[in-house]
């Protein structure tokens, strides 16, 4: 990096990602940011635990695996996403016929992460907004335009089936989400310009 | 270059205390995980510390026992600032604990072997969790709080408890028509809650052995 880089708190990719300068990412090279994606401060995202190559294949001595020079990817990000301050994205694990791994964490486009939320689920859809302080647990599902709601703790293995609300301790469907929700710029679609305000100065 | 010293108009550097580490060499510890203060921490054998997990000895002793798993920010201890007693308080973990991403251990808490405590829990001074019971996520075990053994803590604020099953469940009313109706033989009992509970526990040993081949160690050096 020159050292005459402007100092700013984010640093702007070629793709326009905004990754703050005190983001705390593990194993850049399994994490896939589909452009224009924030990272805020300390938000860590565990990209070092990446599904390892399955020791199962070499059993087979005429057929050898292929050489891995292509990485695994732990965790997918999509266009517009936003993982707040101290948010943790780890990918989840489980037991598979006796091996246990770490499989790929997916998260979709305009997707809003809160502030110290952990999430572990499998995949998040599209539109998918996740209050402050909730936890997604392991292999949860979280499928498009659905809500988890500040605080909520959303057990492993949860399916939030689309444009419902979830909340509380252990997370239960609460409601749904109205007519026109996630439409640009309405409630739910204001992606495009949280991610056009930040690491802009104060006022504009 | 000329000189590697810092700057002679910054002040020497008067970091926080590193703590004294006392780990087991088949303990697995991440390269970002922070050790303060002046009071000894001890590491089990094949415990996991992932990265970012904080350790603040300031008020005494943190033993972590064997097969722990320590997640991503976790804060065992507390920092100085609000310590006003001199007294010596030690933090224990047990065997085989988990404790979650983010989540807080005060110091003086006492965690008994094969506890869970999943992400954004807060285990608040001289608590004590007994063996084999789970405390859900945000949820929050009281200053000088004890919960039994095998109890699962759940729901907001103080949250509810109740008894982890032990004894064999016969299956409900809907898995029992369920089988009618697909014409198989309806299932037998669930497992009792100890074999449940074994089978947990060699799930964790295979994650800590996949762990253990992944997280960057602390002083390996970075490619």
């Amino acid at each position: 990096m020159p050292p005459k880089a402007a100092k700013g708190e984010y640093i702007e990719t070629d793709t326009g990602n905004k990754i703050s300068r005190r983001s705390q990412i593990h194993g850049t090279q399994h994490i896939i940011l589909g452009g224009k994606t924030v990272i805020q401060a300390e938000a860590v995202i565990r990209g070092d635990l990446y599904r390892l190559p399955s020791t199962a294949a070499s059993t087979d001595p005429n057929n050898p695996p292929p050489p891995s020079n292509t990485p695994s990817v732990a965790i997918t990000v999509g266009r517009y996403t936003y993982i707040s301050k101290s948010a943790i994205l780890r990918p989840p694990s489980r037991l598979h016929r006796g091996v246990h791994s770490y499989y790929p964490l997916k998260i979709g486009d305009h997707v809003f992460v809160g502030e110290s939320a952990v999430i572990e689920a499998a995949s998040l859809g599209n539109h998918v907004h996740v209050g402050a302080g909730a936890t997604v647990g392991s292999m949860a599902i979280i499928k498009d335009f659905a809500v988890v709601l500040d605080g909520a703790a959303v057990p492993p293995g949860m399916v939030v089936p689309s444009w419902c609300i979830v909340g509380g301790r252990p997370a239960r469907i609460v409601g749904e989400v109205g007519e026109g929700y996630g439409v640009e710029g309405a409630d739910g679609g204001m992606a495009r310009e949280r991610y056009r305000v930040v690491g802009k100065p104060a006022g504009f | 270059m000329a000189t590697l010293k810092p700057p002679s108009s910054r002040p020497v550097p008067t970091g926080p205390p590193k703590a004294p580490l006392k780990a087991d060499p088949t303990a697995t510890i991440a390269d970002t995980a922070v050790f303060q203060g002046t009071y000894p921490v001890t590491i089990g054998a094949g415990t996991i510390i992932h990265p970012r997990a904080r350790f603040y000895a300031y008020q005494g002793p943190i033993v972590v026992g064997d097969g722990c798993i320590i997640s991503e920010k976790a804060i065992i201890g507390a920092q100085p600032a609000r310590s006003t007693e001199s007294k010596e308080i030690a933090t224990r973990l047990s065997y085989f604990v988990t404790v979650g991403p983010s989540s807080t251990i005060h110091p003086g808490a006492h965690i008994h072997s094969s506890v869970t405590i999943e992400a954004l829990a807060t285990i608040h001074q001289y608590a004590e969790i007994g063996s084999h019971s789970k405390i859900c996520s945000g949820c929050e075990v009281p200053e000088n709080g004890k919960v039994d053994e095998w109890v699962v803590v759940y729901g907001s604020g103080l949250g509810q408890r109740r008894k982890r099953a032990r004894e064999a469940n016969e299956p409900g009313p809907a898995v029992v028509i369920a089988a009618q109706v697909a014409q198989v033989p309806v299932p037998g009992p669930a497992p009792k809650g100890k074999v449940i509970e074994d089978a947990r526990l060699m799930v964790l040993q295979k994650e800590r052995e996949v762990l253990a081949r992944m997280i960057v160690p602390a002083g390996a050096k970075k490619k």
